[in-house]
């Protein structure tokens, strides 16, 4: 039986490199191949040396130091400033994450009041919102298709000085009445798609009424009807004015109607055709005065 | 004698015959105009004003209700009303307004009945019809 000094000539006259130092002279370098910075030490080279030493002799708190730094070598770890770069973008890409989440599903379902929150950020990034607020928007569907409440009516006047005397230099009231006529009413009415006044004379038990309407707004469908008998219409040039003579009733009514400028005149009343002709010659004496 | 009195008769009978017709009143006409004006006030809002006129004192005038109808590409349809009117008393004329409240871009028309009342009891109510308009 070989004895180990045998054994150990044996092995050295393989030329076994790493058998060829001596124990003391592999512990030392393998202390200072591990004392190196990480990225010079020589990971095969250590491993090779703890594999000879047996590990047993070599002591715990050297194998883990020199793991460590293998460890460090092949798997480096990134600095602390690298990591806490992505945890800052990894953070901020969470909070626009839930931004656009929020907002989006305050939009979908219409959280006015998370979306006036959301806004001013929102706007930051060129995100502009058209919303109206919650109760605006339920007002405007809850009035469609509504009506108003009772707006401007026919007003009234005792005197017939509450009445302009022109309107866009067209007279309104009349220069001359057939004798015997006193004013017993007057009214007025003012929209911006009609203007009316009307003056009621009275003589008797007869009648006369002339009435002015203005239609200031071209764009406005306006449709009225005129009401007359079958009796042929005739029409008359008085002071340059085209006038249009029609019967409306029984045979003491008579109807006339012309146009100056923007004012439609209509004339209705107990009155003959020469009292007429002197009624509508006066509004035009009237302009002139 | 029998004869001549058979034709004085028939004389006055003729005679109370034309005077019971020229006594008998003609059919009286309630109105002297009536209609509506459309416009357009934006947002789909239409301001509609309502003008009537009669030949003499009315005991009562104006409309007693009127409608908006919303024309749908083949037919109008109602949408709004019928709504009641305004009235004037012992007046030959009377006007008033009101807002609709539409959307932009619809064609809307009114139809109304005006009313007029003479002292006597008497009066007669008109079916109108507007013109169309679109709000914008």
């Amino acid at each position: 039986m070989p004895n180990t000094n045998d054994q150990k000539i044996i092995e050295r006259l393989t030329n076994d490199p790493a058998l060829e130092m001596k124990r003391h002279e592999l512990e030392n370098l393998l202390e200072s191949e591990v004392n190196k910075p990480a990225e010079e030490i020589d990971a095969q080279l250590v491993g090779e040396l703890l594999d000879v030493l047996q590990p047993e002799e070599v002591p715990s708190s050297l194998q883990m130091e020199v793991w460590k730094k293998i460890d460090k070598q092949i798997n480096p770890k990134p600095r602390q400033t690298h990591r806490l770069l992505q945890r800052l973008i990894a953070a901020a890409a969470i909070i626009v994450l839930l931004f656009g989440l929020s907002l989006g599903a305050a939009k979908a379902f219409r959280w006015t009041f998370l979306l006036k929150l959301l806004q001013p950020v929102a706007e930051t990034f060129g995100i502009y919102m058209n919303y109206s607020d919650d109760q605006a928007s339920e007002a405007v569907i809850e009035n469609r298709y509504t009506i108003s409440e009772d707006e401007n009516t026919t007003v009234l006047h005792h005197d017939l000085n509450e009445l302009p005397d022109t309107f866009d230099g067209s007279a309104i009231k009349p220069g001359w009445i057939p004798d015997g006529y006193t004013s017993v009413r007057a009214s007025s009415f003012t929209e911006i798609n009609l203007q009316k006044y009307v003056i009621d004379y009275k003589r008797g038990e007869d009648e006369l009424s002339i009435f002015v309407s203005v239609y200031p707004d071209s764009d406005t469908v306006a449709s009225y009807y005129y009401e007359r008998t079958e009796e042929e219409v005739t029409e008359r040039m008085i002071d340059s004015k085209t006038v249009t003579f029609y019967r409306n009733t029984d045979d003491h009514i008579q109807s006339v109607s012309w146009v100056d400028g923007v004012l439609h005149y209509s004339i209705v009343g107990n009155v003959t055709v020469e009292e007429v002709e002197r009624i509508v010659e006066s509004f035009r004496r009237n302009q002139t005065e | 004698m029998k004869r001549v009195f058979a034709m004085i008769c028939t004389v006055m009978l003729l005679l109370v015959s034309v005077s019971a017709c020229a006594v008998e009143p003609k059919n009286s006409n309630y109105f002297s105009s009536y209609g509506a004006s459309l416009s357009k006030l934006g947002g789909g809002d239409i301001k509609i004003t309502f003008s009537c006129d009669a030949p003499s004192t009315a005991s009562q005038l104006g409309v007693s209700n009127f409608s908006v109808y919303r024309y749908d590409g083949a037919n109008w349809e109602i949408v709004s009303g019928p709504h009641n009117g305004s009235y004037g008393y012992g007046v030959s004329s009377h006007s008033f307004s009101r807002t609709f409240y539409g959307v932009a871009g619809e064609k809307y028309r009114v139809e109304a009945t005006f009313l007029s009342n003479k002292s006597d009891g008497t009066g007669e109510s008109k079916t109108y019809t507007s013109g169309s308009i679109v709000a914008n």
